[in-house]
């Protein structure tokens, strides 16, 4: 089996598609994570104290050196000073905003004590309706209940550190894990086709190891493929965040990383956490698109139509967002999700008798049980189809 | 060594590719003739166990290949009508990639292969790219690759159509070479192909076997009714309605026909030995 899983893996990798999207996905991916990343800070810009606007690596240095202030759990006390502080340095911010000759992007410092109180107070329910000097916030005791109801854990409090390049290398890897899905269609999806189309089906169906053997060695080439190739992702961003901050910020709340993203995420998870479970929800919905390129590699007739049925089949999900249905059926689909992870944390956690399962764990044993069932369906067709 | 058909049919919707046939193969070289559509493929991707029959099952010692998997296709090697390969890899590494999936271990395989190369000469063009081969040289490279693992039962589906003449009796004489031992069962409907090398014959016909024997005996069936007769050219039109001629041979002063009769046709005919394109031409008439 293995040396013909070698033979597989031979013949997929001779073909320019598998290269071509192989490269133009690492390019991709690439791109996400030093775009969103930014471990050297090239796109960084940071107003120093005395006003000086710097860039690249000094800027992110500075900016680490800011955060730390804030670094810790969320408590009253904590939230009171960052409070003070906001107040005694916001004029000066916004001169030095005013006077800063530049009209590059200006982040202030990174930790932005507006957002840490915002979801502190959000997170605590303490001044619900109240209006602080420079926010105003929106929900109150009667709109949180029932989150609380659903998300008790949302409740605890938060805790704040240096974030923002772990944040970027998050979404990077859910980026690219879903990049993977696409190079899947190319590269991967003339395994089946392929011998069709080159009418030697009867050769492998009539050799000793058989129609059988030979649907599992390729099947098993292009997972072990497909799970290099994610680990490989995964490994080298994180490697590389690793690197350059160690791990710095996987201890940070999962709502002080990203306010756009995450804001409305109930759930009480690190980001840590949360970069765990999205590897392990991106890499089951990469199965499940392998899952779906394999069966349309094995219904058609040449590679084209492999590649055109495997897309067609993996965003068919699409259709559900038409539908009122609910989120934790419609996120299961990858192509539901994308780049995307932070509806997936929205959705709360899913109970099975005495079991509590966090959603994306849920939802990830579910793609993985549908992909088993394509796999045998595909096999079934593979065996009881006649050579061409 | 047998392979047996018991009450063999397939069926694809309505029609009838193979009806109710019954026939045992041992060791020798079969040759397989029958008009295009007349089932000879069917049969033969029923050996193959690449289909089922609708009915009926096929023996392999008394097994059957349905249940025999592995065991069976172990022994099988099989050149298919339209032979498929991957026209970038070269004829050594294709015939790798087979020696893989007949189980040669990475060690036995090179040795084999060399050997196989050697036997069908092409140990020449062993690192040519298939798709600088000529038509001839990729079927010796479907022969070799079906006799990579010294198969029992060698089947070859019309191996020589498209095949040039020179390549043609180069095919011919390898079959015959690499047949000893084994069971050898080609399909064709070019006569030239089993002339000299079959050792028995079966004559298929919408579905069935029509006819079958050793070349001698059912040469013998034509005893007699085989004629040979010089006519000038003017009339050699009326005998063509009046007989079933098998081919027509012209001179300076006139045509020689050959043609099939019962009796003496004509006073001037003269009775010759059947040959097996006669005997082809005969079943095909016969049972129109």
């Amino acid at each position: 089996m293995c040396s013909l899983m070698k033979m597989e893996f031979g013949k997929l990798v001779r073909q320019k598609s598998f290269w071509i999207s192989l490269i133009v996905f690492i390019l991709f991916m690439l791109e996400c994570y030093f775009g969103w990343v930014s471990p050297l800070g090239d796109d960084f810009y940071i107003l120093a104290e005395d006003g000086t606007l710097l860039n690249g690596s000094e800027a992110v240095s500075q900016d680490r050196q800011d955060s730390e202030r804030y670094r810790g759990v969320l408590s009253d006390e904590w939230v009171a000073q960052i409070v003070q502080n906001e107040r005694d340095n916001e004029a000066q911010i916004e001169g030095m905003i005013q006077n800063a000759e530049t009209s590059s992007p200006i982040s202030i410092s990174a930790p932005n004590a507006k957002r840490l109180v915002y979801y502190y107070f959000v997170n605590t329910d303490k001044l619900s309706g109240r209006k602080l000097d420079t926010l105003v916030y929106h929900y109150g005791e009667e709109e949180l209940r029932p989150v609380r109801d659903v998300f008790p854990e949302s409740a605890q409090p938060l805790y704040y550190e240096y974030s923002v390049q772990w944040g970027g290398t998050l979404e990077a890897v859910v980026t690219g894990i879903f990049l993977l899905n696409i190079f899947v269609f190319f590269g991967i999806s003339p395994v089946f086709s392929e011998e069709r189309a080159k009418k030697m089906n009867a050769l492998l169906f009539t050799s000793r190891f058989g129609r059988r053997k030979c649907f599992w060695a390729k099947t098993l080439t292009v997972y072990a493929i497909g799970t290099v190739l994610a680990a490989g992702t995964v490994l080298l961003l994180t490697a590389i965040t690793h690197l350059l901050f160690g791990t710095e910020g996987l201890q940070c709340s999962i709502q002080l990383v990203e306010p756009f993203l995450y804001q409305d995420c109930p759930t009480a998870k690190t980001l840590g956490t949360v970069i765990v479970d999205a590897v392990l929800l991106s890499t089951a919905g990469l199965f499940f698109t392998i899952s779906l390129t394999i069966l349309a590699s094995v219904l058609a007739k040449n590679s084209l139509d492999a590649f055109i049925l495997s897309m067609v089949l993996s965003v068919s999900p699409l259709i559900l967002r038409i539908f009122r249905i609910p989120d934790e059926i419609k996120l299961i689909a990858p192509v539901n999700r994308m780049f995307d992870f932070s509806g997936v944390m929205s959705v709360p956690d899913v109970s099975f008798r005495s079991m509590r399962v966090a959603y994306s764990h849920a939802a990830a044993g579910i793609l993985l049980c549908a992909s088993a069932v394509i796999i045998l369906c595909a096999c079934t067709v593979y065996n009881r189809r006649a050579a061409d | 060594m047998e392979l047996q058909l018991e009450n063999v049919s397939k069926n694809y919707g309505t029609l009838r590719a193979l009806k109710q046939v019954n026939y045992t193969f041992t060791e020798g070289i079969y040759g397989l003739l029958g008009a295009n559509g007349s089932g000879k493929t069917t049969m033969i991707r029923l050996l193959c166990n690449l289909q089922k029959p609708t009915e009926g099952r096929i023996l392999f010692d008394g097994k059957d290949i349905k249940k025999a998997g592995q065991n069976y296709r172990s022994i099988l090697g099989y050149l298919p009508q339209d032979f498929g390969y991957y026209p970038d890899f070269t004829c050594y590494k294709f015939l790798f990639y087979i020696a893989t999936l007949k189980g040669f271990s990475k060690k036995n395989a090179p040795d084999r292969i060399i050997e196989v190369l050697s036997q069908v000469d092409l140990l020449d063009v062993k690192d040519k790219e298939i798709r600088q081969l000529s038509g001839g040289m990729r079927q010796r490279l479907g022969i070799a690759q079906a006799i990579l693992n010294d198969p029992k039962l060698l089947i070859l589906d019309e191996p020589t159509v498209g095949v040039d003449p020179q390549e043609r009796v180069k095919f011919r004489n390898l079959v015959h070479r690499i047949a000893h031992g084994r069971t050898v069962i080609l399909s064709t409907h070019i006569v030239s192909d089993i002339e000299y090398t079959a050792t028995q014959l079966l004559f298929m016909r919408l579905g069935q076997i029509v006819g079958s024997g050793t070349p001698d005996s059912l040469l013998q069936q034509l005893d007699g009714k085989i004629w040979e007769c010089s006519v000038p050219f003017g009339e050699a039109d009326q005998y063509y309605d009046k007989f079933k001629i098998i081919s027509q041979i012209n001179h300076e002063d006139g045509c020689t026909l050959r043609l099939f009769h019962e009796g003496k046709p004509m006073e001037a005919a003269k009775q010759v030995k059947a040959n097996l394109e006669d005997l082809y031409l005969y079943h095909f008439d016969k049972t129109k």
